[in-house]
């Protein structure tokens, strides 16, 4: 429940600013010049805000639509990604926000004809390549759809191109805006998911591994296209077992035809943020794992990293081609 | 197992506004030498400075306060005092959740994780005593100042500004009486008690979160360790904490003969250790 908005004077009367507060009725309001203000004051406690995130409306100036990291890609020849939020109302305890941020306040940036634009002029200015756009990388696409409308909002600005193709990556089963719409040959919705008993312990506040798959399943059956994520691959006791049921389970309810693309993805920090990550919470079983501290990003060990990889891509390419399955590795 | 104390720090300009307090908590004086007087319970746990009027004295109180005290990173910090109000005089304990002063127009935003039930003010703190009371805003002479230092020393959810109103355009601040202060205070002491349980609790959490691990302390008691593998020792002995939570770990090191075994012996049982997600808790 959220207790307190703070609103970027310069947006105080956007339409949309409007419209989100008129959900909120008499919470209560504080006027900002800048989110950076609230957002990066840096004696915030990420972990005690967390457990009552308060929202910032504000606009977004500048690096709307960024270049992706060279390991993100699904098949397109050009990678960018967007966000029209930082922070996630989820709580994933693998998740970098949690040590990229100092706060666990949501901002929305509602200036979301803004990134419409950026996106435009990119599409335009290359004709002749195939270009991907990824939201959901600093927030989870769909979860607050509720009150962002972004969704709603930005299927559409894609229907009009036919060489740029946008991913909504997700854990939430909150569909009704793709319910709305007619579904659309350039648009993923990409659900990251992990064996049942790994989600029950490390994604906290995110709808069930069994209730993503219903979504999935459903959102197939309407036409839509499915991206499956499996990012990141946490290792275990019994972690072959734990996979092997996962995908048996996405066969059974996943029709092969639906699936856009699979990416499969070591569990790695950049150092910083695993220093952070780990501070914030220093009981969590996960940063005990047979995680070693090479140069940069604490990883599993590579032969840990290439068995779990392997195995994974081997089990996977069983009931998805090979063509549309992905290993987002960054270099180390 | 580790045991933490309650650590909370109070802030209060005036010994008419702390006098319920200091009663409430069975505080008694510490130190009356120095430059502010300092209470403290038994328990070591309440301590409470009475800073003086204004942003100078509040901000050298909180500071001395951290000192005297030796106050944990995880300790909550109160500021309680009375506010002039320029709108109705309500008689409750209110919440400061956007704090400017008034003199560089810079503002800071407290985000307090506790009192979800009490209303939540602006504050204006002041430099001189002012009837320009602005509607809807609450006045005070040290919330800023307070609120700059405390939340630097602990961290902005742990640092609260609670305020009563004693004064508006109706009713000048030199009218008010000491007493009636006391009493304003009085009044709201039960919801006061409330709140500082919850923070109490919040403050125990970070405490189990930051503080170094009893064994690690014993480690460093025991053997010589080089500052390198200090930090080393710390990260392992936490990583067997979060494996092992009621295992006792010196069952397997107490036969040890220097720190490089010991951070060996630790070493090896932590690397062969697989989590086991299916029965975790």
């Amino acid at each position: 429940m959220i207790k307190c908005i703070y609103i970027e004077d310069e947006i105080k009367d956007h339409p949309r600013t409007l419209s989100i507060l008129d959900r909120f009725g008499s919470t209560r309001r504080i006027k900002i010049k800048r989110y950076g203000d609230v957002f990066n004051k840096k004696s915030q406690n990420f972990r005690l805000q967390k457990s009552n995130p308060a929202l910032i409306l504000a606009r977004k100036h500048q690096g709307l639509v960024l270049d992706a990291p060279d390991s993100f890609g699904i098949g397109g020849t050009k990678n960018y990604y967007f966000s029209h939020m930082f922070n996630c109302i989820y709580d994933c305890r693998y998740c970098f926000l949690q040590g990229m941020y100092s706060s666990a306040n949501y901002v929305v940036f509602v200036n979301y004809e803004d990134f419409d634009k950026n996106i435009e002029d990119l599409v335009n200015s290359n004709p002749n390549e195939n270009l991907t756009f990824f939201s959901g990388y600093d927030c989870d696409s769909l979860a607050l759809e509720n009150i962002t409308g972004f969704v709603e909002h930005t299927l559409p600005v894609f229907q009009k191109f036919d060489n740029a193709l946008l991913e909504l990556r997700t854990k939430s089963i909150q569909l009704k805006p793709l319910l709305e719409f007619t579904p659309m040959k350039n648009c993923v919705i990409a659900f990251s998911l992990m064996p049942r008993a790994m989600s029950d312990s490390l994604d906290h506040k995110t709808p069930k591994i069994s209730e993503r798959i219903k979504a999935i399943s459903k959102l197939a059956e309407l036409g839509w296209k499915i991206g499956l994520r499996f990012d990141p691959l946490v290792h275990g006791k019994d972690w072959k077992i734990l996979y092997k049921e996962l995908f048996d389970e996405i066969e059974l309810n996943v029709p092969e035809t639906a699936i856009h693309s699979v990416s499969v993805g070591p569990l790695r920090f950049p150092k910083n943020i695993f220093k952070n990550i780990s501070k914030l919470y220093p009981e969590e079983k996960l940063f005990a794992g047979p995680l070693v501290n090479s140069p940069r990003t604490p990883s599993y060990a590579e032969n840990v990293e290439k068995e779990m990889t392997d195995y994974c891509l081997e089990h996977i390419s069983r009931f998805v081609p090979k063509s549309a399955i992905f290993n987002c590795v960054s270099s180390n | 197992m580790r045991e933490f104390n309650k650590a909370i720090r109070w802030v209060v300009a005036l010994k008419c506004e702390a006098e319920p307090i200091i009663q409430y908590f069975k505080m008694d004086c510490y130190i009356n030498t120095g430059p502010f007087s300092v209470f403290c319970d038994r328990e070591k746990e309440h301590w409470l400075v009475l800073s003086g009027i204004g942003q100078i004295n509040s901000a050298s109180a909180t500071t001395y306060l951290s000192e005297i005290s030796d106050a944990p990173p995880w300790a909550g910090w109160i500021n309680i005092g009375i506010a002039g109000y320029g709108g109705k005089k309500l008689k409750d304990l209110l919440l400061v959740d956007e704090v400017q002063q008034f003199s560089t127009g810079h503002t800071l935003y407290p985000g307090p994780v506790i009192g979800n039930n009490l209303r939540r003010y602006s504050l204006i703190t002041v430099d001189k005593p002012s009837k320009n009371y602005k509607q809807g805003h609450l006045v005070d002479m040290e919330g800023y100042a307070f609120f700059e230092i405390a939340s630097r020393l602990s961290s902005q959810q742990l640092t609260i500004i609670l305020k009563i109103i004693s004064d508006g355009p109706d009713e000048p601040l030199e009218l008010i009486k000491p007493e009636t202060v006391t009493e304003s205070i009085s009044r709201i002491i039960n919801n006061l008690k409330t709140l500082v349980q919850e923070l109490e609790n919040i403050c125990l959490g970070e405490a189990k979160r930051l503080a170094q691990p009893k064994a690690y302390k014993k480690c460093i008691q025991t053997w010589h360790f080089t500052s390198s593998q200090k930090t080393k020792c710390l990260e392992l002995i936490r990583k067997w904490e979060s494996i092992f939570p009621s295992k006792d770990l010196f069952s397997i090191i107490s036969m040890e003969n220097d720190a490089k075994s010991v951070l060996s012996k630790i070493s090896k049982h932590t690397q062969k250790y697989e989590i086991d997600w299916i029965n975790s808790d």
